[in-house]
């Protein structure tokens, strides 16, 4: 038999999926934003609680009547009996520090019959503002179980399961033989009904809250640092300005702060190719494969991780304060002019780590429209998979110039995404009909001191799958890239002549056309193709194709850069010029050359025929922009 | 006399008296927490019709000028 399954359930924000991730072992993401968790997942519990049930996660919900698609999941896990079997126990997650407001939830799950456990979290933020909660009386009112718990040390979890193993066995004796879903009752009559009873919890809330502090007003202590920090932070006119610094920041402390990283990657992959080099015999085809196939390849890539991890901490670090939540504020009436809403913020946000996870967070997004407008711009976002790529031919163009052309180069960049996506938010904000009015209504959490273990460790394990992630791609094309260059003719004794008479190179040919108008040959069209695999594979194959031995230069990316210096095209012209180095980078600023996000919006829109537009249309944008570029340039 | 938040400044207190408009966004209000008789705080305005933000009991919100407008006050 299936173990029960148990799902926490609760408002966005009060700590399910913190105490799911205690439950689980898991890690999942967990955000000071409501509305972080999009989709429901399914866990067994660890084995050191010492029970046998399974875990969901859910999505935040106000009440029982959801108004957007995260709501939806949580409303379809609880009333639509999936592959699990029906729900019976749920645990509602409640914030402790917003129990007046958030109580509601509890009494409408126990009438709809559901087996209730309630979980007060946030405790040592009550504990600390002074506050105790008399939990005995809190849960004689309730008519259950209530349980307090503290998610940052995972204080409370062992009492939590030991109150569900009991809840669950009482539950099978009362009901052993009905294993129907609980009913959906429209819980008040009429609208007065429910304010008396809101007005009730809000009466129990005060009565269980004893505070020790002697303030006039409960909440003061509680409220303090957040009041303090808005005064600033939304401030009407000052507000949108530290906002702008902020991002700012953001994107070039990614070049700066990584910049001593990267260098110390790229020695090491130097003394790893040098190694290579020395064992095998000269000229033998498995040091070359490994030597120009897979090191510099794989060396062309991990050199920007630094970038990828500090973008990552970065983002955590502001995740976990709260501000995201007044930023979608701030920009809730500027994003309005393009069709967008605050509440597009976070999705497009995240697509600065990864379309894919970006386009799921849109279902946060209340209006069908807004959110379909947020999910076609959201793959014009500076991802984490350009950014090796934006890197390399950076380096390349502003070589030997001051380290802060760079960042600001790299800033210009983020920008430039972030201004094609408004054009074309712009044209379907015109173009696309209006749907039922939408809404905005976020509540802002409290701010939080992030904690630098569980943010460095959340970066890390992000780092470690974009890797993994990455390293599929980069190997297999290596290895197509080295073998479509190196055969057939591999014995000739000049390098040039083995490309121009290789299987790439005579594919390459047909294909060059294409490219020629962008001011590239065919080995620049081979890597722009093989970049569909994963963006980074651009780089990559850049290093493959010219042949990168790193043996007298002082680094494996100086090695490549001059390769690429000294690449001329077949009437002898170089190719990597100013222009088309910067058509180049706007190509791949504005191509959509991502397969996962092209399944993420079929399936989100839940149409082919969206997902292909955007495809075909942002890819040819891109290579018309890139063609423009070159032409302006040259 | 029924009101609007809109002629309170920063840092006022006042009680809400009904909840009038688009029953979605009615509904929304009230699943926030709002209802007649709770204490409002005006917390600050953003500036070119942003959104408000408003604190009832611990929490604070954030709500649009039309979301705000389904809430009426009793002036003084
Ligand atoms: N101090 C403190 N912080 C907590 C506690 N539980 C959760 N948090 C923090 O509160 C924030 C929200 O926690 P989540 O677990 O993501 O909340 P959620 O209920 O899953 O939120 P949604 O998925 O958006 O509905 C995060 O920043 C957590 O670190 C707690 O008991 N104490
Ligand atoms: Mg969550």
């Amino acid at each position: 038999m299936n173990s029960q399954v148990v799902a926490l359930v609760g408002s966005p924000n009060s700590g399910k999926t913190t105490l799911f991730n205690w439950l689980t072992n898991r890690k999942y993401k967990t955000v000071n934003y409501p509305g972080a968790t999009v989709d429901y997942a399914v866990a067994h519990i660890a084995p050191q609680w010492g029970s046998d049930i399974e875990i969901i996660d859910t999505p935040g919900i106000y009440s029982l009547s959801p108004k957007s698609e995260d709501e939806e999941v949580t409303y379809r896990v609880l009333f639509h009996s999936a592959s699990w079997g029906s729900i019976q126990t749920v645990v509602v997650v409640v914030d402790g520090t917003q129990m007046a407001r958030h109580l509601t939830l509890v009494s409408q799950l126990l009438a709809c019959g559901f087996k209730v456990v309630v979980a007060l979290t946030m405790s040592d933020l009550i504990r600390k503002a002074g506050q105790e909660i008399d939990v005995q009386l809190l849960s004689r009112e309730l008519a259950c179980p209530v349980v307090l718990i503290d998610g940052l040390l995972g204080g409370g979890v062992q009492d939590l399961v030991k109150t569900i193993d009991t809840s669950i066995k009482s539950f099978a004796q009362i009901e052993s033989q009905s294993e129907s879903v609980p009913a959906i009752k429209p819980f008040f009559e009429d609208q007065q009904s429910h304010f008396e009873f809101l007005q009730k919890m809000e009466a129990l809330s005060a009565r269980v809250l004893i505070d020790k502090t002697l303030a006039k007003d409960k909440n003061q202590t509680l409220l303090q640092r957040t009041r303090q920090v808005d005064r600033w932070a939304l401030h009407p006119i000052l507000g949108l300005g530290f906002f702008i610094l902020i991002m700012s920041f953001l994107f070039t402390a990614i070049f700066f702060i990584a910049s001593p990283f990267m260098d110390a990657i790229d020695s090491l992959f130097l003394v790893l190719a040098a190694a290579v080099v020395s064992v095998g015999t000269e000229g033998s085809l498995l040091s070359d494969f490994v030597g120009n196939g897979i090191v510099s390849s794989f060396g062309a890539v991990l050199v920007f991780v630094p970038q990828i991890f500090i973008l990552f901490l970065l983002l955590g670090f502001l995740e976990s304060t709260g501000y995201l939540a007044r930023a979608a504020t701030l920009i809730d009436k500027p994003f309005s002019h393009f069709g967008l809403s605050g509440r597009s913020f976070v999705p497009i946000m995240s697509g600065f780590a990864c379309a894919v996870p970006a386009i799921m967070a849109t279902r946060n997004i209340s209006s069908k429209r807004d959110r379909f407008i947020t999910m076609m711009v959201i793959p014009l976002m500076t991802c984490s998979a350009r950014l090796p790529v934006y890197s390399l031919l950076l380096a390349f163009l502003l070589r030997g110039r001051p380290a802060w052309q760079a960042g600001v180069s790299l800033a210009l960049l983020y920008v430039g995404g972030l201004f094609v996506g408004a054009l074309v938010a712009q044209f379907l904000h015109r173009f696309v009909k209006k749907g039922k009015n939408s809404f905005f209504m976020m509540e802002l959490p409290l701010y939080r001191r992030p904690r630098l273990s569980v943010v460095l460790d959340s970066a890390w394990t992000k780092t470690l799958g974009y890797v993994k992630r990455a390293g599929p791609p980069i190997f297999i094309f290596a290895l197509l890239v080295w073998v479509g260059t190196t055969f057939p003719n591999y014995k000739a004794d000049n390098e040039q002549v083995k490309l121009e008479t290789s299987y790439a190179g005579q594919l390459g040919r047909t294909i060059e056309p294409v490219f020629t108008p962008m001011g590239v040959d065919w080995r620049v069209g081979v890597s722009l193709i093989s970049a569909f695999a994963a963006r980074e594979v651009f780089a990559s194959s850049l290093a493959v194709i010219f042949n990168v031995t790193a043996e007298d230069d002082t680094s494996l990316q100086a090695g490549l850069l001059d390769s690429m210096r000294e690449a001329k095209d077949a009437r002898g012209a170089p190719i990597f010029t100013t222009g088309s180095v910067i058509g180049l980078l706007i190509f791949v600023m504005v191509a959509l050359q991502c397969t996962s996000t092209t399944a993420m919006v079929i399936r989100e829109t839940g149409k082919v025929s969206w997902a292909l537009i955007q495809l075909i249309a942002f890819n040819l944008l891109a290579y018309i922009m890139a063609v423009g570029a070159f032409r302006l340039w040259s | 006399m029924e009101k609007t938040l809109r002629p309170f400044s920063n840092g006022k207190k006042i009680k809400l008296d009904q909840i009038i408009g688009d029953s979605d966004t009615v509904e929304r209000l009230i699943d926030m927490g709002f209802h007649p008789g709770i204490e409002i705080e005006v917390i600050n305005k953003m500036v070119n019709g942003g959104p408000y933000i408003l604190r009832i009991q611990s929490g604070f919100i954030a709500l649009r000028e039309e979301e705000v407008a389904c809430l009426k006050v009793v002036g003084l």
